[in-house]
């Protein structure tokens, strides 16, 4: 009880105690008031960017997004056939056919070419592929340039040689449907068997590496990447046979360049 | 009537102090400045010391305003913000020791300190050790309870006890001392 009186003693007095403080303190403790609005403000400003950019970066996410899906098209997967035929004689009639969406047929009649060959591709149908409008787009314009130069050829062909040239190109729709064109397949669709290339060395006593060197070096020149057995085929099949006998580096370099130009003129 | 109308007031006057008004919040400091700078002043010896210790104080008291709520005492808040501001800076300044040194104590005898000036009281107080005026402060004058100490302390209870049993017999002797020295002055 006389130490609870002590304490109560001594609490009393000192909480009845009052201390004035200093004239500045009331502005010491104002600026530091001000400090810490400025800091609030600060702060807020700050808390108001990050929400904005965050916003910002949101909505160019989803109108982003929106303009991709809106862009994509789901080709159907189906199977596409791409056969070529070429059976051409003195008179007889060139056929081209590309199945499906693209059928351009050509009927040509030329002075000499024997050949016989069908590709057939097939594409996998597990395969999903997305292409954006202007990618479809882009391809379809590949294709029609290629359908181009073939009717130029075949118009050509008709001048020189009095041939008939029919030809019927249905108009090219862009469909949701996948295409799959390689130039080297289509290219090769058109060369000789290795069978008849080597019968045709052998008859004319010729180095068939030699010859593919100077494929090699006249398509580095030409800044082109395709194989030369390729193009040696074309060429083949371009020459005339009685020209062979004649004189065949001079008329093979010929020939050569013209494929050369012929095939950066359409890859441009 | 008047006691009603003295309440809204103060709460007009809080209201204001919420949304940055500097008079309101300046009326808020002139009230009870005087009083939280005499607790301050229990807590540090030197009175420009305690002076920024409530400055502190004050400011935490006008950045959580708006968490006070109406119905206790704004006064008893705004006591427990300036006790736990000294509380904290002498944790951070390592002032809070609680010694446990025996100290040569008489029998405990009390004094009657009613006639000793507050000026004397608190000149026995600044020279108790810091662990002991920290327990006194909080007990003997702040009404905490020693759970309560030992909470804010991070001490036991037990330990919260002692603290105040030494603390008592320290200023008890050293009152006697005081007044010896007084006397042989006279």
């Amino acid at each position: 009880m006389q130490t609870d009186n002590f304490d109560k003693q001594i609490a009393e007095k000192l909480k009845n105690r009052r201390l004035s403080p200093s004239g500045s303190a009331w502005e010491r403790l104002s600026n530091q008031l001000d400090e810490v609005d400025q800091s609030k403000r600060k702060n807020k400003m700050v808390v108001l960017g990050y929400v904005a950019s965050i916003l910002l970066l949101v909505s160019i996410g989803i109108f982003y997004l929106k303009g991709e899906t809106n862009n994509l098209i789901e080709f159907s997967k189906e199977e596409i056939l791409t056969k070529t035929n070429i059976k051409v004689k003195e008179n007889e009639i060139l056929e081209t056919t590309i199945k499906e969406d693209i059928q351009p047929v050509v009927l040509a009649k030329t002075d000499e070419v024997e050949k016989n060959k069908a590709t057939t591709k097939t594409i996998d149908k597990d395969q999903d592929i997305k292409l954006t409008q202007k990618e479809f787009n882009k391809k379809i314009d590949f294709v029609k340039a290629e359908i181009k130069d073939d009717k130029l050829l075949a118009i050509k062909q008709e001048l020189t040689k009095d041939t008939v040239v029919v030809q019927k190109i249905k108009t090219v729709i862009p469909t949701t449907k996948r295409i799959y064109v390689n130039a080297d397949d289509l290219l090769y669709a058109v060369t000789h068997t290795s069978e008849e290339v080597k019968e045709y060395y052998a008859k004319y006593n010729i180095n068939r590496n030699d010859i593919i060197d100077t494929v090699r070096y006249k398509l580095r020149k030409s800044n082109l990447k395709i194989d030369p057995e390729v193009i040696l085929a074309e060429v083949e099949n371009a020459i005339d046979e009685s020209y062979y006998q004649e004189n065949f580096m001079d008329k093979f370099k010929s020939k050569l360049s013209e494929v050369i130009v012929a095939i950066a003129e359409r890859n441009n | 009537m008047k006691i009603i109308s003295l309440h809204t007031k103060s709460q007009q006057q809080r209201k204001k102090a919420i949304k940055g008004d500097r008079e309101a919040q300046e009326q808020i400091f002139n009230e009870h400045a005087p009083v939280m700078l005499s607790i301050c002043r229990q807590y540090v010896k030197d009175i420009h010391h305690a002076e920024d210790l409530m400055l502190q104080g004050f400011l935490k008291v006008f950045k959580n305003l708006e968490k006070f709520k109406n119905g206790g005492s704004f006064e008893g808040w705004i006591r427990k913000i300036m006790v736990n501001t000294c509380i904290s800076y002498l944790r951070k300044k390592n002032h809070l020791e609680f010694t446990d040194e025996e100290y040569q104590f008489n029998d405990l005898i009390t004094h009657n300190v009613e006639n000793t000036s507050v000026e004397d009281i608190q000149k026995l107080i600044d020279a108790l050790p810091d662990g002991y005026k920290m327990v006194f402060n909080l007990y003997a004058i702040e009404g905490y309870k020693h759970h309560e100490i030992a909470k804010k302390l991070s001490i036991s209870e037990s330990t919260s006890k002692s603290q105040l049993f030494k603390a008592r017999k320290w200023l008890q002797a050293n009152y006697i001392k005081m007044n010896r020295i007084k006397d042989a002055d006279r």
